[in-house]
This record gives structure tokens, sequence and C-alpha cells, in this order.
């Protein structure tokens, strides 16, 4: 019989940030970047499901500076979003009712902390998740009469949250971010979001997400189109002139990934010779590689450029990141490494 | 000078052995066993004393002479005798220290892996380090008072009376820790700790880290004087280790577990009107709400990271009975500090599910862990039986309980353990009349 081993688990690294993990970072620019190994989404997932309220904005306020990334250069208080929203996520076998307690539990949380942007950002979050639940992810076509009522209402709710303490909800990108995803929802256009996203960057220049969220508004699934798409993906470019490249580069990987598949140089404008530059500027400067490599296999696969493609394989070393392969990842990687000489 | 048979005193921690004389008119064989240790529990006397009028002094002494070389051969055969068994029993209470011990230096030790900061580590820990010296004296004392002793001659061997040594020693430490866990400095500690455990996310890490470690961490977030005065409580508290706690609370008749369920119940209902005022946190909906998943209260499936789980579902209980004014105040952190104490049913389940024995008591319905312990006595259950006679409610009304190490202890640790057991004895009884009655469960290890 032994009593149980105390495992530090998200404690400690809230407090290794409280005591100095790292250092406020001042400057967004890229080269000046700091990394954060820490793993902040499941920090944040952590603390969120425990309802630790106090460690949970502790932990958003380190995070949520320009200038601070993850070791993938994500913008680090997206780790931070994505964190909670797995929280929110309702478990099998729950059915509506955890939803229902959700809504109700961030009801309070804003009651009780007006003050706080990161309530209310949770409360967005609980009303959008909600909604998604309701209609669930597939084409329009697999909603279910009665759920676009909910769905609609839901997101309507949470916009008028965020709008309604926009004085402290809008302080910070991630309030905007939250406006942009119940926005999509709610059939805006992509003008009216591109707004939301420059508005946002006034309050963190380096939240990419904000883009990413414009690109998704914009692909065909959502009634946009490849010129859309285009005409988003440079215009982030161009607002990023320190990485230009490597933003170009993640968001046709982003429109690749979400919408356009293994079809991305033939029904898009993307541009091989940029994405390729983009890549290997995201290679060099972060340090957790692995995603990257697989990106610039996949890519140099599709456009059968062989060389690139090549090096790429010897740095994945037959150990593939599959879900960079696109749908069929396992068979695309295989015949890729055959056009790669490696098969 | 009276003569003096034998004498042999040894300052040896192990056995003394002594013979002598008191007064010339009667003899005293006294083997005496301050065995290992000292606290007088196992320092076992065995005196013979003759007596004689004055004027038979003489024809005795004479009859004594002729028989005392028998009588010393046989003596000193029976004090190498009994030697050898206070050997035994010295190496049976040392061995059973040793097996025990790791786990009081555990308790004894801030993990490094705890989050805190330096400053509240090293104080912490110098608390330990000065309650320790006691608390390991007082746990060898345990050992002398619930060693059977060296005579008369055991029945069991001797590693067998080690071994049931350290799992009565074992029982004993379980139910101070509970004790220590239940005790308070008084109502600013009180105060203190109703703060702390009223704020949620407390009970993310309770599984592991337990109140102790909880209350370090929570600690870490106070400022100084408040962090120094939390500290002193505990201090305050450790330093009864071991004695008498006449003012701990009486278990309360209210139980925070039945209200969650009611609590549940309403939640399930969906209905806005009936909703509980406080709302759950993700965890505490995931698992309560989730039909597949085990039950938190009583119930044999909790396993230790659910421990966490039950803390955070006692502690919306607590909330909402707090919003809702079910009981009074006192009744109510006295039902919250009993629901979170560390209790026999939190521990590791065994994996032995196949022997004989274990069979066997499966089939009583003896939960093997609480077997395990030699936890045996009564639970009274009282139970409502519906029109069609079916146990309807069934709720422990009376326990009455006991294992080895626990002789004249309040067994806290152990008090819930059958519980569940006796209910679902109670919930599978054949219908019966209609109304309210009680039944009293006899559990036993034979």
């Amino acid at each position: 019989m032994r009593y149980a081993h105390f495992l530090s688990w998200a404690g400690a690294t809230v407090l290794a940030l409280a005591t100095g993990g790292f250092a406020q970072a001042q400057s967004s620019s890229a080269s000046s970047a700091q990394t954060v190994p820490l793993d902040v989404s499941d920090q944040a997932a952590r603390l969120t499901w425990w309802g630790d309220l106090d460690a949970l904005e502790l932990l958003y306020d380190q995070v949520n500076r320009p200038g601070l990334y993850s070791t993938q250069g994500n913008v680090l208080v997206n780790e931070w979003r994505q964190g909670t929203k797995r929280a929110f996520a309702t478990p099998d076998a729950t059915g509506e009712a955890f939803a229902v307690e959700l809504d109700a539990l961030t009801l309070t949380w804003a009651k009780q902390r007006p003050q706080s942007s990161m309530v209310h950002l949770l409360r967005a979050q609980a009303l959008i998740a909600r909604a998604w639940e309701i209609r669930g992810g597939g084409f329009a076509n697999t909603v279910a009469p009665r759920a676009w009522a909910d769905f609609q209402r839901l997101l309507e709710a949470a916009v008028q949250h965020l709008v309604s303490t926009s004085d402290v909800s809008l302080q910070h990108s991630s309030g905007y971010r939250e406006l942009i995803i119940a926005g999509r929802g709610l059939g805006w256009s992509v003008d009216r979001v591109e707004q939301l996203v420059v508005a946002g960057r006034q309050r963190n220049p380096d939240d990419l997400s904000l883009w990413h969220h414009l690109l998704t508004s914009s692909l065909p699934k959502w009634g946009g189109n490849a010129v859309l798409v285009d005409r988003v993906i440079r215009r982030a470019a161009d607002q990023h002139r320190d990485r230009s490249d490597e933003i170009y580069a993640r968001l046709y990987q982003a429109a690749a990934d979400e919408d356009f598949s293994h079809t991305v140089f033939r029904d898009t404008a993307a541009d091989w010779p940029r994405i390729r530059k983009g890549l290997r500027d995201s290679i060099s400067r972060w340090p957790d590689k692995a995603a990257f490599w697989n990106q610039l296999a996949y890519f140099a696969c599709l456009k059968e450029d062989r060389e690139t493609l090549s090096e790429a394989l010897d740095a994945i070393q037959g150990k593939p990141a599959l879900a960079q392969w696109g749908k069929n990842g396992r068979r695309v990687f295989e015949s890729c490494q055959k056009l790669g000489g490696q098969g | 000078m009276a003569p003096v048979l034998s004498k042999a005193k040894t300052e040896s921690m192990l056995s003394q052995a002594a013979l002598d004389q008191t007064n010339g008119v009667g003899w005293r064989l006294q083997v005496t066993y301050p065995v290992a240790f000292k606290g007088g529990a196992l320092m076992k006397q065995l005196r013979w004393t003759v007596s004689a009028s004055p004027c038979a002094k003489r024809l005795i002494a004479l009859g004594l002479v002729s028989a005392f070389g028998f009588a010393a051969a046989q003596a000193v055969s029976g004090a190498k005798e009994s030697r050898a068994r206070a050997d035994e029993a010295a190496l049976e209470i040392a061995g059973a220290v040793q097996a025990i011990e790791p786990q009081l230096d555990y308790f004894l030790t801030v993990p490094a892996e705890w989050p805190l900061s330096a400053e509240l580590r090293a104080d912490a820990q110098a608390l330990l380090d000065q309650a320790a010296p006691r608390m390991k004296k007082v746990l060898r004392e345990w050992a002398l008072e619930l060693h059977p002793g060296v005579l008369p001659a055991p029945q069991q061997s001797s590693s067998q009376r080690q071994t049931d040594l350290a799992w009565a020693l074992n029982n004993r430490l379980l139910n101070e820790r509970a004790l220590n866990a239940l005790d308070t400095a008084g109502s600013a500690h009180d105060a203190w700790r109703e703060e702390v455990e009223s704020k949620v996310g407390w009970c993310r890490t309770f599984w592991t880290a337990g109140k102790w470690g909880e209350a370090l961490l929570q600690m870490d977030r106070l400022a100084q004087p408040k962090r120094a005065a939390a500290l002193q409580h505990e201090a305050e508290v450790l330093a009864r280790w071991g004695q008498p706690r006449p003012a701990l609370p009486e278990r309360p008749s209210y139980s925070l577990d039945t209200y969650a369920a009611s609590l549940l119940a309403r939640v399930r209902a969906g209905r806005a009107d009936q909703r509980p005022p406080i709302a759950m946190v993700p965890v505490v909906a995931a698992v309560l709400l989730n039909d597949k998943a085990p039950p938190l209260a009583g119930s044999d499936a909790v396993d230790p990271p659910q421990r966490s789980v039950r803390c955070a579902a006692l502690q919306w209980a607590m909330a909402n009975a707090r919003a809702e004014k079910v009981a009074a105040p006192a009744e109510l952190a006295a039902a919250f500090r009993y629901a979170l104490m560390f209790r026999l049913e939190d521990l590791e389940r065994s994996k032995d599910t196949t022997s004989e024995r274990a069979k066997a008591l499966l089939q009583l319905g003896y939960p093997l862990h609480v077997a395990r312990l030699e936890l045996t006595g009564s639970v009274r259950v009282r139970y409502t039986r519906d029109e069609q006679g079916r146990i309807t409610e069934a709720q422990v009304v009376r326990r009455k309980l006991s294992a080895p190490g626990l002789e004249g202890q309040r067994p806290v640790f152990f008090e819930t353990a059958l519980d569940a057991a006796s209910i679902a004895k109670a919930r599978a009884l054949p219908p019966g009349p209609p109304g309210a009655g009680s039944v009293e469960f006899v559990w036993k290890l034979e």
C-alpha cells in the first residue's frame, strides 16, 4: 500500500510562469520572438476543466502578449484558446446537459467577474461551442431543420454578449476572433469580417489566427472562392512583412487542409516557390520543425518537385506526421516516397 | 547479605532478564523485558513470591537449598527461553516499525514535485522536521502497545506476528492521518480552510496531493502574515499527533453525498425552475452527467483519480447547500470535512479476485480491500419499501466496526468502508411489507 504521489500537473507550470518562466516580449517582430516550450493548450484545457479561474486568468495574462509564440510559431494566446475550447467540447454520453451546465457556468462567471475580458471570452466560446454541437460539423444539408434556429440563436447570443461587454471583451484580439467565428456561422460577409481582423490586429498584430479565420470565411465551402482566398492570403502576407513568405505558406497550407486538399495547386493561385521559401523560413525559425518538413514534402510532392521532396523526405526519416499529408495521408505519403526515389 | 541467585541486567535494547531476591523471606523471580523501546506496553513481568513464618525460615531455607539446584537450573533454562522469545519479539517490533516507517516518512516529506515557492517549501519542511522525532516515537509506542507480548508463548510464527503487527500499525497510521485531517486549530483555522476549500479549482490535484498538499498549495497564494498564520495552524494540529482529540466534530448525520444526488436529479430533470443555483464545472458535468460513468459516492468503483472529481462534485454540492441553506453552516462544514477525508474506500483496490479466499469474500459481498485490513463489525441500514415491497431508499444509520490496531481509537478512516456493501445487501433483500424498516448486517471474516 502506498500513498499516492503528487503530480504537479498544470499547477507547476503556472507557478513557473508566475515566477519568471519566461519574460514578456515587448516587440512583435519575429526576430525577437520568444518561443515557449510549455504546453499552454493542455494547461488551459485542464484549468478550464476544473474551473480554476484564478490560475486560468494568470496563464491568460502571461500568454496574451504580442511576441510570444509556441515552438511551432503560433501566437501563444492561440494555444490558450485552443485549450479552453477543448474543455468546452461536449463529451460523449453526456448530451445536451453538459452544454446547458457550461452555459449556466460561464454566465455566472461573466456576472462574477465583469471586468475580466477572459471570462467574457469563455462565455462566448461556450455559446459558440454549444451552437456547433447542435448544428454538427457537416455541410448544411446534414443539419436537422430544427437545429438551425438554435444554432443561429446561440451564435447571436455570443455576438450580443461580446458587443454588450465590448469595453472589456474586445480589449484583446481574442474577443475579435470569437466575433469572427460567430459571424461566419451567421453568414457575415468577408468584407465585414475583414474589418474585425483589422480591429483585432490593432490589439495584437501577431495574432495570425485572425487571418486564418478570415481565410476560412473565404473558402468555397463557406461561399467564397479561390480568388477571394488568394486575396486574403496576399493581404495577410503583406501585413506581416518580416514573415511575409512564412505567412503566405501557412495560410495556403490551411486552405489546403480545410478545403482544397490535394488540388490546392490546381484550383488556386498558390505560388509554389513562395510557399517553398515560406516553409523553409519556418523550418529555420521555429524549434519544432517536424510539421514544416512534412508540409514541405507534401507540397513538393503535389508539385512534383523531386529535389525538394527528396530533401524533405530525408529530414522526415520515414516517420511522417500523417495529419500533414491531407486526406488518405498514409497512401499519399507512400506514393510520394516513390516519387522521391525512397519508396 | 542476601544471596543473589542471578542478576542479569543488560542495557541491551533487546532484552533483560533478572532474578533477584527481595528480603530474605521470600524469593521473587522477576523476568522483565524492556524490549527495544521505552513506553512500557511490552514490559511483561512474571513474578513468583514465596512467603514463610520466621520459625520455619531455616527449615524452608534448608529445603530450598536442596531444591535450589534444580530450581536454579529450571530458572536459568526458563530465562534463556524467555530471553530468546524477548529477542524474537524485539525483532518483530523492529521489523514492523521498519516496514511502516517509510509511510510516515512520506508524510513527513514535502515532495520535490509539489510546485511550491522555495520559502514555503522550506518552512513546511522545517515544520515537519520538527514534528518528525515525536511522530516516530509515537509510531514505536504504538508498536509496543500493539504487540501481543512475549508471554505466554504465542502460537503464531514470528514472521506472522510481525506481519500482523505491521498491518495493525498501518491501520493505526491511516486512522491517525484521518484524525489529523479532521483536527482543527480553532475558528481561525476553520475559517481559512473554508475559504480555501470553497475555491473552485481547488480539487484539481486533490487525489495526489491530499489535503495537506492542497493546503500548502493554497498557502502559497497567501500573502504574509496570513501565510505564516496558516502554517502555524497546521503545526498546532500536527503537535496533537497520537494524542486524544476530544474536540473533533462528530460525523454529522447530514450527508453531502445524498444532497449531491438530489441536486443531480434536479439537473437531469432539465426544468429551469428546479435548477440548482450553482452550475457544475466541466469536469463535474462530464462525469456526473455521463450515464456510463461510475458513481462517485461510497462506491467501490471510486479509483484514486476520481477522488479529485469527487472532491469537485462535493464542492459543487457544498456551494449549493450554502446557497440554499439546507443545513446549519457548522453542520455543513463538518459534513464537507468528513466527506473530503481520505478514506479506506479511496485506497487502491486489490487485484486478487481469483484466490479461494477472495472468491469467498466476494460471495459474501465483502469488499476485498476492506477484508485485507480485517475490518469487521456491524452496520445498520434503515430503508423504505414502496407499495411493491421493493426497497427504494436505504441509508446507513449506525456502524460498529473494528480492525487490528484500532483498539480504543475512533476508526474514522474506516467508518464508511462497509456502507456501500451494506446498502447493496439491503437493496438485495427479498420484497417485504411496505414502509420503513431497518436491518443490521454483521461483517466477519470467517
